[in-house]
């Protein structure tokens, strides 16, 4: 009698953790679409800003008035919208079990975003002088290398940038953004087009890329940016 | 790959702790029953205390016997001195007056020791208690109540730990409160794989008849004995309400030391009785709980891993950014909104998680209510339970490995 209930135990037991587990893997499924959803908005959004500010800039130039008052807050904000898209990405994604393919595209579509930024700094450091020293740094994902990179160029930046105002509201220097991309992402052609074009090779990842001009290959320490700035 | 370990790892504990909570519930009746249970049976015990140097322990160990509540004339205290280099014969003899038989031998081992007891005994029930354990004044009238069945031929009792300043001890109160809960749910299953040394009490009949305690190279006489007891047939019962208290390693080393022994003793007597592994003939102890022993030491190695492998990550996470990268402590600290938070967790392995922690925490709360003991809230008592939860099971995992390599080097079993 008592080997049946326990028997009886052993299998109402199963289909309980079935059940349980079933759940989990329900939410984690529906908030994986929201997660997605989420990042996506984002991301539209701040495509839509990209191309406003983009579509100003051209009109401003056609019309040969181009201010630097206007564009500067534009490009500010369209910055920080990128920083947080990025940070949002990087959340959700790892918390992600079932739409990895899509954040893999959500993914691919943010850094092109970030390259057309980039493009859009260039455009805007020819009218407005110096607002703005864009650094791309290309990542290699598991490496310990790149993300230590990564912390010391979120604490230079926000010392650096925090360091930019003067007192009499004057700009030291340019505000520092930086970019960052996989460099090995392989499903969008246009990395490895940037890469070959300033020589960079993946096996010497992390790399930066500093306004336009000044390739560094391998770990790249606060004291060696400090030299590059002229801190 | 991470990802699915996770997975199957969380659905295997969360199918356990569902089974022991059914368990528990079904037993719960018969826990109920037990505490009605009238005290009306009173068979003849011999009590036998196996001592090697327990000078410190042996007079309170014998008092706890001589004060327990059961007619005196219904049982006999054997000490037997193993070769001690101590006083402890000289403290035993002392008690002389009191009934008791001291016995010295040669240094031959626990299980020598007591089959010397075991020779000399004519009582119905034969119990072993340690010499540096103490019994409860109700612990033997309610132990020996089991014994009202047939069937039942050998009965434990719950250990609590009674030395509990340090944080080490602490742990161990939890651990052992833990296996007193489990053990009651064993005992209903019969599935009790072991007779703790601490106290358990065995018909004298069906040890004479299995051959006495195994006196070879074993280093967990009490294990031998209840896994031959059950290749018999024969069942296993446990007291939670029977208390015994006994002394913890109090060091790191210690703690090790024992738990090493306990481990290679668990090897030698799980290969020794192999064939009840996966054997129908054995019903739930040979089809679920012995190979559950032999999967907890898998799933205790890739979950230490894991946890591990998590806290690394976490220190090194730390290290970068605080020390190489400069970044303030605070500056750590992400400020999530209610949002993001909520889609930040990764429900799919958190929800079994979530049910393993409650009924995790309704066990340590059922077990100090059945053996009527207050819940220690104190913030090292705290302290202690969340070392329990986190870090012990690493010293499990190193004493594991360490037993393993000591087995199949063949090094020799030391108690």
């Amino acid at each position: 009698m008592k080997e049946q209930y326990i028997k009886h135990i052993f299998i109402t037991s199963l289909i309980a953790t079935i059940v349980i587990f079933t759940s989990g893997i329900m939410i984690g499924w529906v908030l994986d679409n929201y997660r997605t959803d989420e990042v996506l908005n984002i991301i539209k959004d701040n495509e839509l800003n990209s191309e406003s500010y983009n579509i100003e800039q051209i009109f401003l130039e056609n019309i040969g008035n181009v201010n630097c008052e206007i564009l500067t807050p534009r490009i500010e904000m369209i910055s920080e919208e990128l920083g947080n898209t990025g940070r949002e990405l990087q959340r959700y994604g790892s918390a992600s079990d079932f739409k990895k393919a899509e954040f893999e595209y959500l993914k691919r579509r943010y850094f092109l975003m970030e390259i057309k930024f980039y493009n859009l700094i260039y455009n805007y450091q020819d009218s407005c002088k110096d607002e703005y020293t864009p650094i791309l740094y290309f990542y290699k994902i598991d490496d310990d290398v790149s993300e230590m990179q990564g912390y010391i160029l979120d604490e230079f930046i926000k010392n650096y940038n925090e360091d930019t105002i003067l007192e009499n509201g004057d700009k030291k220097h340019g505000k520092l953004v930086v970019l960052s991309i996989d460099g090995e992402y392989d499903e969008d052609p246009l990395i490895s087009t940037i890469l070959n074009t300033y020589d960079i090779e993946i096996d010497n990842l992390p790399a930066m890329i500093i306004n336009f001009e000044t390739i560094r290959e391998g770990f790249v320490g606060k004291d060696e940016l400090e030299t590059i700035f002229n801190i | 790959m991470f990802e699915y370990i996770m997975l199957i790892i969380s659905f295997i504990g969360l199918y356990l702790a569902i089974i022991w909570y059914n368990l528990l519930l079904l037993g719960k009746k018969e826990i109920e029953e037990c505490k009605k249970q009238k005290k009306g049976y009173y068979p003849s015990i011999t009590f036998a205390i196996p001592a090697f140097n327990e000078e410190k322990t042996i007079a309170k160990t014998i008092e706890s016997i001589l004060a327990i509540d059961y007619p005196k004339n219904r049982y006999e205290i054997y000490v037997i001195d193993d070769g001690s280099k101590d006083n402890t014969a000289k403290i035993a003899k002392t008690y002389i007056k009191q009934g008791i038989t001291v016995i010295s031998t040669k240094n031959y081992g626990k299980g020598h020791a007591l089959n010397v007891a075991l020779k000399k005994s004519k009582k119905e029930l034969f119990a072993c208690i340690d010499a540096d354990s103490y019994i409860e004044k109700e612990s033997v009238i309610r132990i020996v109540q089991n014994f009202r069945k047939k069937g039942i031929s050998g009965c434990s009792s719950s250990i609590l730990i009674r030395n509990k300043k340090k944080i080490i001890e602490k742990i161990q109160v939890f651990e052992y409160m833990y296996a007193a809960i489990f053990r009651q749910i064993y005992s209903f299953i019969n599935c009790m794989y072991v007779t703790p040394g601490v106290l358990s009490v065995y018909r004298t009949d069906d040890l004479k008849e299995e051959g006495h305690f195994d006196e070879a190279d074993n280093i967990t006489e009490d294990l031998e004995i209840a896994l031959r007891l059950h290749n018999k047939h024969k069942h296993i019962a446990f007291e939670i309400r029977s208390i015994t208290h006994t002394a913890a390693p109090n060091t790191l080393k210690a703690l090790m030391r024992q738990r090493i022994r306990w481990f290679r003793g668990y090897i030698y007597n799980a290969r020794k009785y192999k064939h009840m592994h996966f054997n129908k003939e054995f019903g739930v102890l040979g089809l679920f709980m012995l190979p559950l022993n032999i999967l907890g030491v898998f799933l205790v190695f890739i979950t230490t891993t894991i946890v591990g492998d998590g806290i690394i990550k976490w220190f090194k996470y730390i290290y970068q950014r605080v020390i190489i990268a400069d970044t303030s402590i605070f500056d750590l600290i992400d400020m999530l909104t209610m949002k993001q938070t909520l889609l930040t967790i990764n429900f799919t392995i958190s929800i079994p998680l979530i049910v393993i922690t409650l009924i995790g925490f309704y066990f340590m709360y059922k077990a100090h209510k059945i053996t009527e003991k207050d819940i220690d809230l104190s913030p090292k008592s705290i302290i202690a339970f969340i070392l329990f939860l986190t870090a012990y099971s690493w010293l499990i995992t190193i004493s594991w490995i360490y037993s393993i390599i000591l087995e199949l080097r063949k090094s020799e079993r030391v108690w």
